[in-house]
């Protein structure tokens, strides 16, 4: 098999079952994805895109077809696998945000560390302060959500994405609910976050945003009907070096 | 763990309307709970506090087939069940005596038992000193022995170390002590002394009034059917020789003698496991739909944690966890609630069993150690029945859609239209519970502040009569004795002043009288009047006052007119608009008795909540000279030890006539009407308890909604709805529970109706309780479907549109 691929899925198609409509919302993608690629999926409203995203983020399971996350099958995880694949190679940043509201920054982005059990609170707290440094927002530490601006939330929510060293992350319009001042921060950052070697999976509406990445996916009713790549060299370092 | 306690503990706080919500419920459901399995225990499951007392039961008889299991049997049957049952190695059986112990300057009424001396060696407790009974004690001719409880020989004998072997005076003759208990003995009854059961050979069952009580052991492999099956047959032989003294259907019945005075409560104990499992469930279906509301309120959040990679058990750690803070604070006031009931309950029963000289139950109702087992199990079966399946539900989730920011992530889900009919049950049984109890409240209260129209400052009555006994057969030397006595505390108690009567003046007894009308006398014999025999400075000292005629003097005497004086209620009910002075009465009609020519009217006396009062017939002790009487005493101001004086007044002028159980007549009044005056503080408990369940239900159902409707609250804000216009769907739904109460309310009214059969009054005030229901109900529903909708409108029309 394909060990060397990041992401890997052959043939993965998504049903919806609503009453008596029969959605297709991926049909048959075969998709493979390298470390240190930043690939943008776009596509109308409705394609498939933000659930081919949480597929590929474990967060549902395909109808029909095969994902390898790491060279590793995943549709026989699990749940409590899955958890532990999320917690660990997965970074999820959302058009929301999705920040808890009582809880605060340095907590939000703290939490998926408590779900692992192989680091003590030392090794958190250092973990956490450097994500935040990656994001810019250190002396925002103890505040909560309610208290920042949209783009300071998202920049949580970055840190809170790769705090743990995933190997890919998966946005879904990060800047879908920031101006284009703060949209400009979040993507610069992202693009930083690739020149360092982290792969990056970003849904977008918006082409601007879309050519930033090096490979652009269109998708269309469930299929891929574009799949174009820019320059880029190969021999990027792998994220978590 | 720690960080999910502390964020726990934040939402905890950051919600504490819901957390006080549940927390009181929980508290509630525990203390209930704690206070039933306590009830319940002391009633059916509590052993008699010595060896073996699990093989120990009590035979009974029921009267006729209607009639309740008694243990009571009459000495004839028996002597005939002893004789028919040699196989019950144990038949044995106790009588009910009161005895009169002489000691040092004072006499006593003592509740004695007369016992079978291998019934008391059967408990095989050994005595403190000396010996338990033996079988040559009941045999004739036997020197009378008896057998002192530890309390018995604290009181009256100074704990004397060397009694046994000495003498006692009892019932006037000398008794040999034989033997102390230990402390905590205690078999069947509170008994004070043991004497052995003497049962003289019977012929025939006429002319036997004594009851006894029988018990039988079992050995090793007998059974309580086969013995009970034998024994029953001996009762029916019994029934057939003696057709017109016993009822063909008098049946006997076999309990365990754990259950001799309780078996009949099954049926209430019954009652009160089932009304506590429901007040358990409801406050569980409550707390489980606030808390569903809440957790699908939080499905987002729910969601990220599980893409940030928590696990299905994780989430339902976390969701458990949150719920949980709330348990130890309920537990902890459940708890102290159930100890405070059953303190409260135990501290009435010791006073009723004091002032009215009834012996105690062993040990009181207390808490157990196995019932903070009862109520944290009581604690965690709500909790867990409460958010188990909701955080499940929640836990169970896609989080996919709840995290694209679009996803509906609140659709109600199943069960909806239950969760309504229950909370409307829950309201309908709650507006119900609190008319009638409200209705209940204030008629009591109102009862029992009427004024009993008696002055009892200061008054000591002895509660139980005493007896003259055969020394007074003469009447002459009974009314030198009440002369001696009163002469007796006026010289030791300076100020004293005592009277005499046959019963307590708020409870004559009633007697089959006649009354002279215009017509002649009116229905010889059915009429039954009330009745009591008083010393002439009765009404003077109990301040009852003279309306019309004059009062008893020492004119009235065996010689002269047989007189008697009525209270006004009397006059007013059978000659009304007449002169009654004059009239005559006749009392003990059936035997012919005298007839009284009335010479006085006096002002009624109440004191008796609920009593339908005819009014009462006044006799003067000088010529009705009963063999039985009571004495009252209006107290001096400052009377040091006034029951050792009284005792010792008593002693010098007959030392086998003892006063029994002097208390104050306040105090006697309040143990009487204790039944009713317990009844305010259990209306309230029942009322708040109620109450607390609608309020719990109207809250939960209106969260709900308010969670699943903020986004469309928001909607219509942003359309140009006022607040108010935007939450008053929730309001709504508040006031289609409040038309709900309506039928509850009328449920109440018909059963208060129902009710206005015993509590005369409960109708009196009902549109005002009624008022004031409406009003309650009103008030927590608008505040239970209020705060919740608050929430919809603290966000900012904005806000609410993106909140899920
Ligand atoms: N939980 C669901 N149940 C039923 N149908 C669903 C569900 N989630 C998505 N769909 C359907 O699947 C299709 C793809 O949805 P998806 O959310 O992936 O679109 P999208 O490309 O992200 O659109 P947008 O750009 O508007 O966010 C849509 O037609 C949608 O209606
Ligand atoms: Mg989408």
């Amino acid at each position: 098999m394909t060990t060397q691929h990041l992401i890997d899925l052959q043939g993965v198609k998504k049903v919806f079952y609503t009453d008596d409509v029969e959605t297709w919302a991926l049909d048959d993608i075969c998709l493979t994805i390298d470390r240190g690629e930043y690939v943008s999926i776009t596509g109308p409203s409705g394609c498939g895109k933000s659930t081919l995203l949480s597929v590929m983020g474990l967060l549902s399971s395909p109808t029909g077809g095969k994902y390898f996350l790491n060279g590793a099958e995943t549709t026989g995880l699990s749940p409590l696998e899955q958890a532990r694949v999320r917690n660990r190679e997965i970074g999820f940043i959302f058009q929301a945000f999705n920040l808890i509201g009582d809880m605060s920054v340095f907590e939000n982005i703290e939490l998926p560390l408590t779900y692992r059990d192989d680091l003590n609170r030392k090794q958190r707290r250092e973990l956490v302060v450097a994500a935040h440094e990656q994001v810019n927002i250190a002396d925002r530490q103890k505040h909560f959500p309610a208290q920042l601006s949209g783009g300071q939330q998202q920049r949580v929510a970055i840190a809170r994405a790769l705090v743990g060293k995933p190997n890919v992350l998966l946005a879904d319009e990060p800047t879908g609910n920031l101006d284009s001042k703060n949209a400009q921060l979040v993507m610069d950052l992202l693009a930083g976050l690739h020149e360092r070697g982290s792969s990056i999976v970003m849904v977008t509406h918006d082409p601007h945003w879309a050519e930033q990445a090096h490979r652009q996916i269109s998708l269309f009713d469930g299929k891929i009907v574009e799949d174009r790549a820019r320059a880029w060299s190969r021999d990027s370092k792998p994220a978590h070096a | 763990m720690g960080l999910e306690l502390k964020y726990a503990w934040r939402l905890l706080k950051k919600n504490w309307g819901y957390s006080l919500m549940c927390g009181s419920v929980v508290a509630l459901s525990v203390g209930l709970a704690g206070w039933t399995s306590v009830a319940v225990y002391n009633q059916m499951w509590k052993s008699l506090g010595f060896p073996g007392s699990e093989r120990w039961y009590s035979v009974q008889i029921a009267a006729d087939a209607a009639a309740q299991a008694q243990p009571a049997v009459d000495a004839y049957t028996y002597q005939e069940l002893l004789k028919h049952n040699r196989s019950a190695d144990y038949l044995g059986a106790y009588a009910n005596r009161a005895v009169v112990l002489s000691e040092g300057q004072a006499s006593t009424t003592l509740r004695a038992a007369a016992i079978s001396p291998r019934l008391l060696a059967a408990t095989q407790v050994a005595p403190l000193l000396g010996r338990t009974l033996e079988n040559t004690d009941s045999q004739p001719g036997a020197a009378p022995v008896a057998i002192l409880s530890f309390d018995t020989w604290q009181t009256y004998f100074a704990a004397d170390r060397a009694i046994i072997g000495k003498t006692a005076r009892i019932d006037a003759a000398p008794v040999r002590i034989v033997g102390v208990m230990p402390k905590d003995f205690f078999a069947f009854q509170d008994f004070e002394v043991w004497l052995p059961l003497n049962i003289p050979q019977l012929a025939t069952p006429r002319g036997s009034t004594m009851t006894l009580s029988p018990l039988i052991v079992l050995g090793e492999n007998q059974n309580p059917d086969t013995l009970r099956n034998k024994m029953k047959a001996t009762v029916d032989a019994v029934n057939r020789d003696y057709p017109d003294l016993f009822n063909p259907a008098r049946r006997l019945e076999v309990f365990p003698a754990l259950r001799m005075f309780s078996h009949d409560e099954t049926p209430i104990l019954a009652l009160l496991i089932f009304l506590a499992a429901t007040v358990l469930l409801l406050g569980c279906v409550n707390i489980s739909m606030v808390f569903l509301a809440r957790l699908l309120e939080r499905s987002r959040e729910l969601a990220m944690r599980t893409a940030l990679g928590a696990s299905r058990s994780r989430l339902l750690r976390q969701c458990l966890l949150e719920s949980a803070l709330v348990l130890p604070l309920g537990l902890v006031a459940g708890f102290g609630l159930a100890s405070l009931i059953l303190g409260w309950g135990d501290g009435l029963y010791r006073f009723t069993a004091r002032v009215l000289g009834q012996g105690r139950s062993p040990a009181g109702a207390v808490l157990r150690p196995i019932d903070v087992l009862i109520a944290v199990a009581t604690a965690i079966v709500i909790w867990l029945l409460s958010t188990l399946i909701p955080a499940w539900r929640i836990a169970r989730q896609d989080p996919a859609p709840a995290l694209a920011g679009s996803g509906k992530g609140t659709s109600g889900g199943g069960g909806s239209k239950t969760v309504t009919f229950l909370v409307g049950l829950e309201v309908v049984i709650s507006s119900l519970a609190l008319v009638v109890s409200g209705g209940m409240l204030v008629a009591v209260k109102l009862e029992l502040d009427k004024p009993t129209g008696l002055n009892t400052a200061n008054v000591m009555m002895s509660t139980n009569p005493t007896d003259l006994g055969e020394r007074y057969s003469e009447p002459a030397r009974r009314l030198r004795y009440w002369e001696d006595l009163a002469a007796a505390i006026e010289g030791r108690m300076p100020g004293a002043e005592a009277a005499f009567t046959t019963a307590a003046p708020t409870s004559p007894s009633r007697a089959a009288a006649s009354i002279e009308t215009q017509q002649g006398a009116d229905r010889p014999g059915l009429l039954r009047l009330r009745t009591t025999a008083v010393s002439d400075n009765y009404f003077k000292m109990l301040g009852v006052s003279l309306r019309s005629g004059r009062l008893f003097d020492s004119t009235d005497n065996r010689d002269s007119l047989p007189v008697a004086i009525i209270d006004e209620k009397m006059a007013a009910r059978y000659w009304p608009d007449q002169d009654v002075l004059g009239k005559r009465i006749q009392l003990k009609a059936e035997e012919n008795g005298s007839w009284l020519t009335i010479v006085g009217v006096v002002s009624a006396v109440g004191g008796r909540p609920y009593f339908n009062d005819t009014g009462v017939v006044y006799q003067s002790l000088r010529q009705a000279v009963p063999s039985e009487f009571r004495l009252l005493v209006r107290l001096p101001d400052r009377a040091g030890d006034s029951r050792a004086t009284l005792r010792a007044a008593a002693f010098g002028v007959d030392r086998d006539v003892p006063l029994r159980n002097l208390q104050m007549f306040d105090d006697y009044l309040a143990a009487v009407n204790l039944a009713y005056t317990a009844m305010i503080p259990a209306f309230i408990v029942v009322a708040i308890l109620t109450a607390l369940l609608a309020a719990s239900g109207v809250f939960g159902l209106i969260t709900r909604t308010v969670v699943q409707r903020t986004q469309e609250v928001g909607i219509r804000r942003a359309l140009g709805a006022t607040p108010w216009r935007a939450t008053s769907r929730f309001m709504r739904q508040g006031a289609m529970y409040l038309g709900v109460s309506i039928v509850g309310v009328g449920l109440g009214l018909m059963v208060t109706n129902l009710l206005s059969g015993t509590i005369t009054n409960v109708l009196d005030h009902v549109l005002l309780v009624t008022l004031g229901v409406v009003l309650l109900l009103s008030a927590v529903i608008f505040v239970a479907s209020y705060l919740p909708s608050r929430r919809a409108l603290a966000l900012e029309p904005g806000e609410a549109l993106r909140y899920e």
